[in-house]
């Protein structure tokens, strides 16, 4: 009954027959082999090319590139660290600045004339956040964060918009 | 055991189901022993197949909207790895396995007679599953399972006959339309803290099956993070995942259409 159907891998393996309109062309490409080359990334902000590229770069480093002996990003905090600035970043228009840690984790940091957020991603779901805002004085200093990052939001949201000394009175 | 609450059809339209989760990458792991990991399965799986590998995939809330789903991180520096298909001889199950994935098929694969094994034992099978993994790489690496995903699936495939709308009550206040419509929509699923447990994931459309056959395709997965990395954590969210995609399967349905299904 579903033999003519599309049989395409999705995330989650699924080989059930598919909406033959659901991200046709990445599943197409990806049932051809052509996955990662191939593809046109989606970019949502012009940084996006950048920070990708540095990525990139953070989870190729070499044992000891710190001098001591530091790791490389691993490749999964780097994807984690990748899909959570795609989805905090939708009210932000400063761009991330990517730095390595030591131990296969990353920071990643937005700084801007109003203020500071930076991200710790020790792990997937394991972030610690510390944000602070030169104009209103708000200071929080390395909440741990999961999953829900809406606080990240609202903080990327304060520093990287126009700010009217008014407002921070009030 | 099936919870009492939850609404049971004799006959539900499945084609496939789908239990899985996403754990961290095991120290020391490499592509060369996925034969080691075969070897756990290939009693009642022995055809093995390779496909492109699934990207991970981070369920995150809080935000206005999702992360693009396409690839992320082109790592160059990284090897893949591919994902394996361990199927049965019938093809009616298949394990999936990739270095930082497992996830559990049941396939109608073409049969229509076959009867869906019901979520119970699918679990069952799973959890034995994922125990075997677990304790190979605690074996031979000194880890154990680091799970930080879950994800259930499933994909009903609705022969159609008749008006769309007496089947999928999304499309009642449509009747008459054509094979060429979709629709699709996510919500949040919270936990009693208040907190987001995980995202549902409901998407629905016509298309063309055997025979020239009209046909409705409705998939519902859901996707979240267990409350720890351990594995009894992960079949509890899998057992949250199937009460609410049976319960949204159930409010996207017909009562006409739950009459054909045999809806206890």
């Amino acid at each position: 009954m579903t033999s003519s159907l599309n049989k395409v891998p999705l995330i989650g393996g699924q080989t059930a027959p598919q909406p033959a309109t659901y991200q046709r062309q990445w599943n197409d490409r990806i049932l051809r082999g052509t996955r990662c080359d191939a593809l046109p990334l989606v970019e949502t902000y012009p940084w996006q090319p950048i920070v990708r590229q540095r990525l990139d770069e953070v989870v190729g480093l070499q044992r000891g590139w710190d001098g001591y002996t530091g790791i490389g990003v691993s490749y999964t905090n780097a994807v984690f660290a990748e899909q959570l600035i795609s989805a905090v970043c939708h009210s932000c228009n400063v761009q991330p600045q990517i730095v390595p840690g030591s131990r296969g984790d990353l920071y990643v940091e937005w700084h801007s004339l109003n203020g500071d957020v930076e991200l710790h991603v020790v792990g997937p779901y394991k972030v610690y956040g510390t944000y602070e805002h030169m104009i209103t004085g708000e200071l929080v200093d390395n909440e741990s964060f999961s999953s829900d990052f809406s606080k990240v939001s609202h903080w990327l949201k304060e520093i990287s918009e126009e700010y009217s000394h008014d407002r921070a009175a009030a | 055991m099936r919870p009492s609450s939850l609404p049971d059809y004799q006959a539900p339209p499945l084609s496939e189901v789908v239990l899985g989760v996403q754990f961290q990458e095991i120290q020391g792991y490499q592509q060369i022993h996925a034969g080691k990991v075969w070897d756990l399965f290939k009693q009642h799986f022995p055809i093995v197949q390779e496909q492109p590998s699934l990207d991970k995939q981070f369920e995150l809330f809080g935000m206005q909207h999702q992360p693009p789903s396409g690839p992320v991180v082109r790592a160059f520096s990284v090897a893949p790895h591919p994902r394996y298909w361990f199927c049965s001889a019938s093809g009616e199950y298949l394990i999936q396995f990739q270095q930082d994935r497992l996830l559990f098929n049941w396939r109608r694969h073409h049969d229509d007679t076959l009867e869906y094994p019901r979520y119970e034992q699918l679990r069952d099978r799973f959890s034995g599953y994922l125990t075997a993994l677990n304790d190979f790489f605690s074996a031979n690496f000194g880890e154990c399972l680091r799970i930080n995903q879950c994800e259930a699936s499933y994909y009903n495939t609705i022969p159609a006959l008749g008006d769309t709308a007496d089947w999928v009550s999304i499309f009642r206040e449509q009747s008459g339309i054509g094979t060429e419509f979709s629709f699709s929509n996510r919500h949040i699923t919270l936990g009693t803290d208040g907190e987001p447990l995980g995202r549902l994931y409901v998407e629905c459309a016509g298309g063309i099956a055997r025979f020239n056959e009209k046909v409705l395709v409705l998939n519902i997965t859901f996707r979240g993070m267990p409350k720890t990395e351990s594995i009894e954590d992960a079949l509890k969210l899998l057992d949250v995942a199937r009460a609410e995609i049976v319960g949204k399967f159930d409010s996207a349905t017909t009562s006409h259409a739950h009459k054909k299904w045999g809806k206890v």
